[in-house]
């Protein structure tokens, strides 16, 4: 820590850390305190930028209409351009299958991650987390043509 | 005749903003109270974790 009060660095070691800070102010009798502070270093799992190959990434084709899915890294971005579906518009109908991706371990947990999402066609779309097999995820999407946004655990 | 009350030094930041392993972290402590300028170090008795300063 800097004589400022400045704390900086890259941590190397992942972990709980508790230590102490001393301030001394500039009386003539100078004043001393101390606080206890904690400092979480956190792992980042996975990190990905799009800027190879799907190499990281599993592709899971669970639509049966107007397959496969096409999925390819273009301009820094992974986009998949096929219409594969499963051939049921009801907006009701849950399952909503078709084409997924996915990248990670089944062993994180209380984990957080960011991402950027954008459509150009009026279907669904979405995110999964929590995800361990085509049986077991969590998936949040949304569906301009069939006015739905909804958050399914299966 | 005028008073001036100083309150004892103390530090104000109660808590730290989680870091991410082997990404540059960057935080400035805060203080109030006692006469600046102050002078910060950590107690000697713990440590930072490595690669902090």
């Amino acid at each position: 820590m800097s004589s400022s009060g400045i704390l900086s660095g890259t941590p190397v070691l992942e972990g709980q850390y508790r230590f102490k800070v001393k301030i001394t102010d500039s009386s003539p009798i100078p004043q001393i305190n101390y606080q206890d502070l904690w400092l979480y270093v956190n792992a980042n799992l996975f990190e990905e930028h799009f800027s190879g190959s799907l190499g990281q990434w599993t592709i899971v084709d669970d639509g049966t209409e107007t397959g496969p899915s096409k999925w390819n890294i273009t301009s820094g971005q992974l986009v998949q351009s096929s219409n594969i579906w499963d051939g049921i518009s009801d907006a009701n109908q849950i399952a909503k299958l078709g084409t997924y991706a996915y990248a990670g371990d089944t062993l994180w947990h209380n984990y957080e991650y960011i991402l950027k999402l954008r459509s150009s066609d009026d279907d669904g779309f979405g995110v999964m987390f929590r995800f361990i097999d085509n049986d077991n995820y969590y998936r949040f999407s949304m569906d301009k043509q069939r006015a739905y946004r909804r958050l399914v655990k299966k | 005749m005028g008073y001036f009350h100083i309150f004892p030094v103390n530090i104000t930041t109660m808590s730290l903003p989680d870091a991410t392993l082997a990404v540059n972290y960057n935080k400035t402590l805060t203080a109030f109270g006692g006469k600046t300028p102050y002078t910060w170090s950590i107690a000697t008795e713990t440590n930072l974790p490595d690669g902090m300063n």
